[in-house]
């Protein structure tokens, strides 16, 4: 086959890349738009965290992706998940941005489920995706986001019909392998009135000595009485700059449950926000991070509420080890008119080491009279009693202390509605306590 | 390996936060024996618990304590635990999230080596057996350790850890507080359960009342940081009766 040429982030990249990946003219004219606006504006400004050390010059943005015939060729970390999958799962696997490997129950196919790599998605379900793509995440929201527009080409698109049911959790595995290539992965779930369907994104990459960046953006795009739980266990390389922007827009009586879990990259800023717009609408949140080595992770979480009798609620726990700095900024947001809006949130942060900074920003803004809400967070260190007590049935140091933290984490790794992803969770938990 | 278990605590002094608690403390105490040391508040006793656990507040100044010939006060927390050493707690620590069961496995396993440890089969077979004794249903074994257990059912708790830790020195730090009869009767029934040539046991109590159960071999009195007097069973009759200011007079006399 041919050379792999890397295309890199200019306008005229983005020309070449929507022609490699064959796509219709209005999917490059949003590109363009994209980049122009990626041009125009400057870094996003976060308090807290600082973008110092992103690199964007010279960008890599595109590689072909590598042909890849059998589950053999997977990458090592991908074949256990691959052949550990029995019958009846929904498994579906992109390598360094390619649609690499699948697996698909029969009910997928036979209820009329679409699950497509992005690209593919443009050109052979256009009228679906033109409607709902970049309809939640406007393109030139900030530059990162202006980014990912202008450089998609990965993620997929769900669509699930009305009233269908998907049993089976839809697994999405992303995993890049080569060195300092950009991931802009774009997943954009539309589920029809009365459809559920829980979806689970793992992302991981090996980024050797470059810096890899990766800006993704999650849509979800609920119809009336849709549920949909979307699952994410993001354990990027310690070379990765991860920007991920995950928004829902929910219609009347609609339901979406985010399942945030943040482990990987060198600097991590993901947010997810739902916008309860229809009457009876309903989000949750249960979140889980662990900072070690020098990772800088930031990770948000925005309830607005705009119908009337909404509920939402958000519960997070997060860890911070060595020299880690974490931040948490939940928002609960009660616009007026959000009448018989009921809104919570809770955070705890454990910190492991003198080194470790957290910073919790739990926020809440009610612009509404008839309203329930409220909010607490907490950032605290291993208890010294307990600590002793546990050293004094024998257990040493380490293990009281890897103990200890289980125990933080439990009771929300109960919450987790999805028995793989709370498994995992555990399992990635465990080894960061190992280490 | 059946060495006789032997604690021997020669001439020890603690301080916490520079304040000499302990002037002095000696004791032997034998595998078989139980001994039990009694005192008014504030003489000591908890210090003298606290530090033998190697607890970090309480600075050892002078003295020896030697656990079957081991230097105990040179050994950590847990490594004073693994050589056989065992508090039963006043006021033990909850700990969330962390289920019985698993925190009584670890501690089990800690002191195995990797490979052979207890599998799960004879871990459920004992804890359940132990649990039974002591009068704690089934369910407890899944809840978060010691997290709105009453103060009976913590104390039940210590028990149930030393029943399945197999410590060859106890101590048991005023576990008759806050404790009704039956629970009283429950406790000292399942220590008493456990009570052999390999095990020895230190109750330190306030009160004369768990003695009854647990009836002693040797009664110390502490005071003011000195054991003041030893003697048999019958002391603690003689304290019951007349109360800790006779001692202090006999002392005075003498």
């Amino acid at each position: 086959m041919s050379v792999t040429t890397g295309i890199t982030l200019s306008e005229k990249g983005v020309a070449e890349l929507s022609e490699r990946l064959g796509e219709p003219a209005w999917m490059r004219e949003r590109r363009l738009a994209a980049y122009r606006a990626y041009e125009r504006l400057g870094l996003p400004r976060w308090d807290r965290t600082d973008l110092a050390g992103l690199n964007l010059d010279s960008l890599t943005i595109y590689e072909d992706p590598p042909a890849v015939s059998s589950s053999e060729e997977l990458p090592a970390a991908l074949r256990q998940a691959v052949t550990e999958r029995g019958e009846g799962a929904n498994l579906f696997v992109q390598v360094d941005s390619g649609a690499s490997w699948k697996k698909v129950s029969d009910a997928l196919a036979k209820d009329g489920v679409i699950v497509a790599d992005f690209p593919t998605a443009v050109r052979e379900h256009e009228e679906l995706v033109k409607k709902y793509f970049g309809a939640t995440v406007p393109f030139d929201e900030d530059k990162l986001i202006a980014l990912h527009y202008a450089a998609v080409s990965s993620g997929f698109f769900i669509y699930v019909p009305k009233n269908k049911a998907v049993e089976i959790p839809i697994e999405l595995r992303l995993f890049a392998r080569r060195e300092g290539v950009g991931v802009f992965p774009h997943i954009l779930i539309v589920a029809d009135e009365g459809a559920e369907v829980t979806v689970v994104e793992g992302v991981a990459s090996e980024d050797g000595a470059k810096q890899r960046v990766v800006s993704e953006v999650v849509e979800i795009c609920p119809q009336p009485g849709a549920q949909v739980r979307f699952g994410a266990v993001q354990t990027w390389g310690d070379g990765t700059y991860n920007f991920t922007t995950r928004r829902a827009v929910l219609a009347r009586d609609a339901k979406v449950e985010w399942i945030p879990g943040e482990f990987g990259s060198a600097l991590s800023r993901s947010h997810a926000r739902s916008v309860l717009s229809g009457s009876g609408s309903e989000s949750y949140s249960v979140g889980i991070f662990f900072g070690s080595g020098r990772q800088h992770i930031d990770m948000g979480i925005t309830m607005l509420h705009v119908g009337d009798h909404t509920s939402s609620d958000m519960v997070t726990k997060g860890v911070a080890d060595d020299h880690a700095r974490v931040v948490y900024r939940g928002l609960t947001d009660i616009e007026h008119g959000a009448r018989f809006t009921s809104g919570f949130q809770r955070e705890n942060t454990m910190l492991l080491s003198e080194d470790a900074r957290a910073d919790a920003i739990p926020g809440l803004e009610i612009d509404e009279t008839e309203v329930q809400a409220g909010h607490a967070a907490t950032v605290g260190q291993i208890d010294k009693v307990q600590l002793f007590y546990l050293m004094s049935r024998g257990l040493p140091k380490s293990e009281a202390i890897h103990l200890i933290v289980s125990g933080f984490f439990d009771p929300i790794l109960q919450r987790i509605p999805i028995e793989g992803v709370r498994a995992e969770l555990q399992e990635l938990i465990d080894g960061r306590m190992r280490s | 390996m059946s060495q006789e278990t032997y604690l021997k605590v020669e001439d020890l002094h603690v301080e916490i936060e520079g304040k000499e608690i302990l002037k002095g403390v000696s004791l032997e105490v034998r595998g078989g024996e139980v001994h039990a040391l009694m005192g008014p508040n504030g003489s000591g006793k908890s210090t003298l618990s606290y530090a033998l656990a190697g607890h970090p507040r309480y600075e050892v100044t002078s003295g020896r304590v030697y656990l079957n010939g081991q230097d105990l006060l040179e050994m950590e927390v847990d490594e004073r635990a693994r050589a056989g050493l065992f508090l039963a707690f006043q006021y033990p620590a909850e700990i969330s999230g962390v289920s019985m069961a698993n925190f009584l496995r670890a501690a089990i396993n800690a002191r195995r080596e990797k490979g052979n440890e207890i599998s799960l089969a004879e871990f459920g077979r004992k804890l359940r057996e132990q649990m039974k004794r002591l009068e704690m249903s089934e369910d407890f074994a899944s809840r978060y350790l010691n997290e709105g257990f009453s103060g009976g059912e913590k104390k039940r708790s210590e028990i149930l850890q030393m029943a399945l830790l197999e410590p060859k020195i106890a101590i048991l730090d005023e576990t008759d507080s806050g404790l009704d009869i039956d629970a009283l009767r429950i406790v000292s029934d399942g220590v008493n359960a456990l009570r052999s040539p390999q095990l020895g046991v230190l109750c330190i109590t306030h009160y004369q009342r768990i003695l009854r159960y647990l009836k002693p071999d040797y009664v110390h009195v502490l005071l003011d940081g000195r054991i003041v007097r030893s003697g048999g069973p019958e002391l603690a009759e003689e304290l019951e009766e007349k109360g800790y200011d006779w001692i202090r007079e006999e002392i005075g006399t003498a």
